[in-house]
């Protein structure tokens, strides 16, 4: 028996090379995850080692803020490290600094767009603990000296000797470029200017450093040296081993991979998920192609038993082959992606990483779910009555049975039942109950209506007088499960797309609506940089003069930054507040928020409710540089999409971080003509980064932020519908095979070549668009079900019409293609071989 | 039917050739016959198993292309014509009857007779069509599916089919094969009567004599030629002659 299944195989190869590139892909994308992160998560682990090995005890601030992304630590008095210096067993302290820092080309322009990296660094007078070399010319010594990385030094086409604007340093106060520098391990992604330590200090405008590296005595152990130092100086000072830092460094590293490598694997399940449905079609489809065949093995003693098995035996083969292939094309995808992903870090030094685990798993995966996708169809063609080889078994019309829709119907109305409560409720937990019943009532109802909905779609071809039309309309409804099956592979992956694109429409315009009503402003001036938080921002000069020009009524300088309340990261607002009710309408609602103190703070009412404050409440805030207790002096309810929902006065974030720059500057004028428009741009001439625009293109932009997260889903969820278009070409061919007899036939009786393959295509048309529309109208639902219970109105939903029109067309267009290739093949059908097919 | 002769003839061949593999393995089923089949006539074939009926059939039908010689049909030359022109000559002026699977399985009765003209974009003829039904009895089985007609009654369908679009000739390849004698007789009939009443030109191969003895003429091919001919048939004669052939 095994035998025989493995013969099938062998025998027909071309039948299987769909279902086997379901799995390839899905295993493929699942083992590329796996490389990837633990590639990315390895060559940086070892960067750092790399980085710090020279680095015997490091001193730092005990207070710091958790960002999502790094440890905001406060700085430290660079003036610390002569005194460390004198702690018995240090051998040399070495000053730590970095900050937000870009060097600016000749042609006034900053290297990159928005989420360009970059930072300035101060430069550490040891080849040892210094993790870069000077590569060309020499290490800066005067405070107006600087090196630059090698790739931004070509990239931006600096020259020693050449003088240069680094941002956030004024123009008129240049640096010479004396080196070109490259860091050993590859651990400095992006453009790295350095400075002297004065020079540093000078342009962060700070007199602290981030930490000051220790090395110990030849035979001091650095934990001993640690605990020496922390004995001398206490409080809010701490000496921890480079062992220490190391390991922090790979904690953030590698929780930050395995995020990523889940997210991603979310997605490689869903692509699975969909090909195990394909898997499962192949089966049922060439099981009951040789239903004679097996009806024949029952006949001459086979068991029940015996068949399943082999039908099984057949699966193990395709599932192991296809998944290995699918494994090895991992690693390659998985080698691309971090090539992708080094270059988009600014070419952060990573090398190829390939997780046995992961690849033994994906292997394991792939087969197991081949084996269980085909498990149901070979029991389905064990049961098989011997007889039945004797009789001419014809691929008839299933139809669906009654129980069928009253079943498939009973589970709809409990999951929109669940669905409605749930969104009136308010309870999302319940959703999670819903998504399952709508989705199994779609897989038990699909059969009920593939023939209306086919006869529905066809409709306008079949009127025209198509033939072709009649004939695929009939095909596709002619195995209502067949059609449904391969239909819902699709549904599932454009429902997700559907609800990704309805979730963006929504919060683009809730954003953009909110905005229209709190802004005041009819110009806005922003930096193109995404490194705010560290640093970047507009000389607040710059408020001033634009506040200055003629017909400005109002130029209002906006930080926005961030702190810690309640033990949680929180992005807070700085503005001036004299000025804030010109620009933006906030409606307060207790206290005030204007002319805020040094020691105040408002908060919205939301923020107020969940954390139970009122007006005249003390709320502690820890900021990057120092903490401070701030009274809560008004609540306000219109103005949090503008201004979050923590806003202090400029004077605040002055007096607690260790630099405050603006970082958007909110304009008021009497009218804007291009006279005035020229002069902002001229006061904006101090920072290249820094543009002026119009409140409406402002709040488009903020409105589209979202969009590239979109297409970042798409592409992610594309997988999926790719693994279930090939199932619909799957099908298709699977299908033709069958017909062939029938094909012939047509042939015979004048249809032509032509018409053929516009069946074929037409009718793979109808099996996409019955998924796509039936995707369409489940992502709708759950993304309004979604919105609802998570307390989006029913008002502020958006049904983003244009796109879904456009995934419906994309549907059809993507359906008519998948069947090219099987009408090819139709249509290269000889009539007279056709018509003696078996 | 000596006024039948003389006229132009629907359909012949010259010099037609097929050949199957080369060499030694060489299948001479066609060896260089010349044929012609006369408007309105009804003409059997008949020869043993392998002698050439089939191909000769399919390749008169453009649905197989000679090794070389010529067929035309209502004077056109098939050999010079493409795939897609041969097709159109097909669901135009040809009409077929296959000894099994003449139907396709989703359509109904109805939809199956009038397939080919719906392919070539026509409107059927009603008054005609409904003709063809009655007189084939299958009036009240239109709105069948052929899984739920018998297979006299599927035969019956097929028929009409090849009868509805009103072909210049139509090639019938044992279309009988599968059925009893009552029913075949029927089938038969009616093919006689559609020649009879409408001057339709049928060409069918039969292995039967008694089938062959609705024809007006019987042509018996030996290795891929043409051994004999014989004119109003009787089974009793079709019979003797075959044994000649020693079949
Ligand atoms: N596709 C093919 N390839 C090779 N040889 C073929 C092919 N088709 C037919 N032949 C050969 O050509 C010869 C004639 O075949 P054909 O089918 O025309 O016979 P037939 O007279 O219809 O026989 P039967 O009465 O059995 O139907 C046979 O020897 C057959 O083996
Ligand atoms: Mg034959």
């Amino acid at each position: 028996m095994l035998s025989i299944a493995l013969l099938r195989v062998v025998q027909n190869p071309f039948r299987y090379v769909a279902t086997a590139l379901a799995i390839i892909l899905g295993i493929a994308f699942f083992t590329a995850t796996s490389v990837l992160t633990t590639s990315f998560e390895k060559s940086l682990n070892t960067s750092i080692e790399e980085s710090f090995k020279d680095v015997d005890v490091a001193v730092r601030s005990t207070n710091k803020i958790d960002t999502p992304v790094f440890d905001a630590r406060e700085r430290i008095p660079a003036s610390l490290a002569d005194e460390i210096a004198a702690v018995e067993g240090v051998a040399g302290t070495f000053p730590y600094l970095a900050g937000y820092a870009q060097a600016v080309t000749a042609e006034g322009k900053t290297i990159g767009g928005a989420d360009a990296g970059a930072q300035g660094i101060a430069w550490i007078d040891d080849p040892v603990a210094n993790p870069f070399d000077v590569v060309e010319g020499r290490a800066p010594v005067a405070a107006n000296e600087i090196v630059i990385d090698a790739d931004t030094f070509e990239s931006g086409d600096f020259a020693l000797g050449q003088s240069v604007w680094v941002l956030p340093a004024p123009a008129s106060s240049p640096f010479t470029v004396t080196g070109v520098i490259l860091d050993r391990e590859g651990s400095f992604p992006g453009q790295v200017v350095s400075f002297t330590l004065d020079g540093a200090l000078a342009v962060l405008g700070t007199s602290d450093v981030d930490q000051i590296f220790v090395e110990a005595d030849d035979g001091v152990d650095p934990l001993v040296l640690a605990e020496r130092i922390n004995q001398q100086f206490g409080g809010e000072i701490e000496a921890v081993t480079g062992n220490t830092l190391v390991s922090e460094f790979q904690d953030v590293i590698g929780s930050f991979a395995r995020i990523i490598e889940i997210a991603l694997q979310i997605f490689a399940g869903v692509a699975l998920f969909v090909g195990a449905f394909v898997i499962y079609n192949t089966f049922t489809i060439t099981v009951a192609q040789r239903m004679r065949e097996m009806a024949l093995l029952r006949a001459i003693g086979a068991s029940r038993r015996q068949v399943t098995v082999s039908v099984m035996a057949e699966s193990t083969a395709i599932g192991l082959v296809a998944s290995a292939l699918g494994a090895a094309a991992g690693i390659g995808i998985g080698w691309i992606l971090l090539r992708l992903l080094s270059g988009f870090l600014g070419d952060l030094d990573m090398s190829l990483h390939v997780p046995t685990g992961a690849l033994v798993g994906g292997v394991l995966l792939g087969t197991v779910i081949t084996v269980a996708a085909a498990y149901f169809p070979a029991r389905r063609g064990a049961r098989v009555d011997p007889v039945q080889a004797l009789r001419e078994t014809a691929t008839e019309t299933v139809l669906a049975s009654r129980g069928r829709s009253l079943a498939g119907f009973a589970v709809l109305a409990a999951g929109l039942a669940i669905t409605i409560w749930a969104a009136l409720g308010g309870d999302s937990r319940l959703l999670i109950a819903a998504v399952p019943l709508v989705v199994i009532a779609a897989v038990v109802l699909g059969p009920v209506v593939v023939r209306p909905l086919s006869h529905l779609l066809a409709a306008p071809w079949v009127r025209s007088g198509s033939i072709t039309a009649e004939l695929a309309r009939d095909n596709a409804s002619r195995n209502p499960k067949r059609t449904a099956t391969t239909s819902l592979t699709l549904m599932i992956g454009v429902a997700l797309i559907a609800t990704a694109t309805m979730f963006a429409a929504t919060l683009s315009n809730l954003i953009a609506g909110d905005l229209d009503e709190e802004l005041l402003a009819d110009h806005v001036v922003e930096i193109n940089s995404n490194l705010t938080f560290v640093g970047a921002g507009l000389d607040p000069e710059t408020a001033s003069e634009i506040a200055a020009i003629d017909g400005v009524a109002a130029a209002v300088a906006v930080r926005d930054s961030f702190a810690e309340i309640d033990g949680s990261f929180t992005p807070v607002t700085g503005i001036d507040t004299a000025q804030v009710t010109l620009v933006a309408d906030i409606e307060v609602v207790d206290g005030t928020v204007t002319g805020l103190g040094a020691d105040e703070v408002a908060v919205s009412i939301d923020t107020a409710e969940d954390e139970e404050l009122a007006v005249g409440d003390r709320v502690a805030v820890r900021f990057q540089q120092g903490a401070a207790s701030l009274v809560v002096a008004g609540i306000y309810d219109r103005g949090e999409q503008l201004l979050q929902s923590w806003l202090v006065d400029n004077a605040v974030l002055d007096a607690n971080l260790p630099r405050s720059l603006d970082t958007r500057i909110l304009i008021r004028t009497d009218g804007a003509d291009a006279a005035m428009l020229a002069q902002i741009d001229e006061a904006l001439a101090g920072n290249p980064t820094a543009s002026a625009k119009s409140r409406d293109d402002y709040i488009d932009d903020q409105a589209g932020q979202l969009s590239g997260l979109l297409t970042l889903l798409y592409a992610l969820l594309g997988m999926s519908v790719v693994v279930a278009l090939l199932g619909i070409v799957n099908t298709m061919s699977l299908s033709i095979y069958e017909r062939t007899r029938e094909l012939g036939l047509l042939r015979a009786v004048g249809m032509t070549s032509r018409q053929l393959r516009r069946a074929v295509r037409y009718e793979s048309a109808i099996i996409a668009l019955i998924g796509t529309l039936a995707g369409l109208v489940l992502g709708v639902f759950l993304g309004w079900a979604a919105f609802d219970a998570l307390g989006v109105g029913y008002s502020d939903f958006t049904v983003p019409w244009g796109s879904l029109i456009a995934i419906g067309v994309a549907g059809l267009v993507a359906g008519l293609l998948s069947g090219v290739l099987p009408a090819r093949r139709a249509g290269r059908l000889e009539v007279l071989d056709a018509i003696a097919a078996p | 039917m000596s006024e039948a002769t003389s006229a132009a003839p629907a359909a012949y061949a010259v010099g037609a050739a097929k050949y199957y593999g080369s060499g030694a393995a060489e299948v001479r089923a066609l060896d260089g016959l010349d044929v012609a089949f006369a408007p309105g006539e009804f003409t059997a074939i008949m020869g043993p198993s392998g002698s050439g009926k089939s191909t000769l059939m399919h390749c008169m039908a453009g649905l197989d292309t000679l090794t070389s010689g010529h067929v035309y049909i209502d004077g056109e030359d098939v050999s010079a014509m493409s795939d897609r022109q041969r097709t159109v000559l097909r669901r135009e002026k040809l009409g077929f009857i296959f000894q099994a699977f003449n139907l396709v399985p989703m359509l109904n009765a109805r939809a199956n007779i009038v397939l080919p003209q719906r392919l070539a974009g026509h409107d059927p003829d009603e008054g005609w069509l409904n003709e063809v039904v009655s007189t084939v009895g299958l009036a009240d089985r239109l709105d069948h599916r052929p899984s739920e007609l018998s297979g006299g009654q599927q035969q019956r369908v097929a028929v009409s089919r090849a009868l509805a679009s009103k072909p210049k000739l139509v090639f019938a390849d044992e279309p009988t094969g599968n059925l009893d004698s009552t029913t075949s007789n029927e089938i038969l009939t009616f093919m006689r009567q559609a020649v009879d009443d409408l001057g339709q030109t049928i060409v069918m191969v039969t292995h039967d004599p008694k089938a062959a003895s609705y024809a007006d003429r019987v042509v018996f091919l030996v290795d891929g030629q043409i051994a004999n001919e014989m004119r109003d048939p009787t089974s009793d004669a079709v019979l003797d002659h075959m044994k000649t052939l020693g079949n």
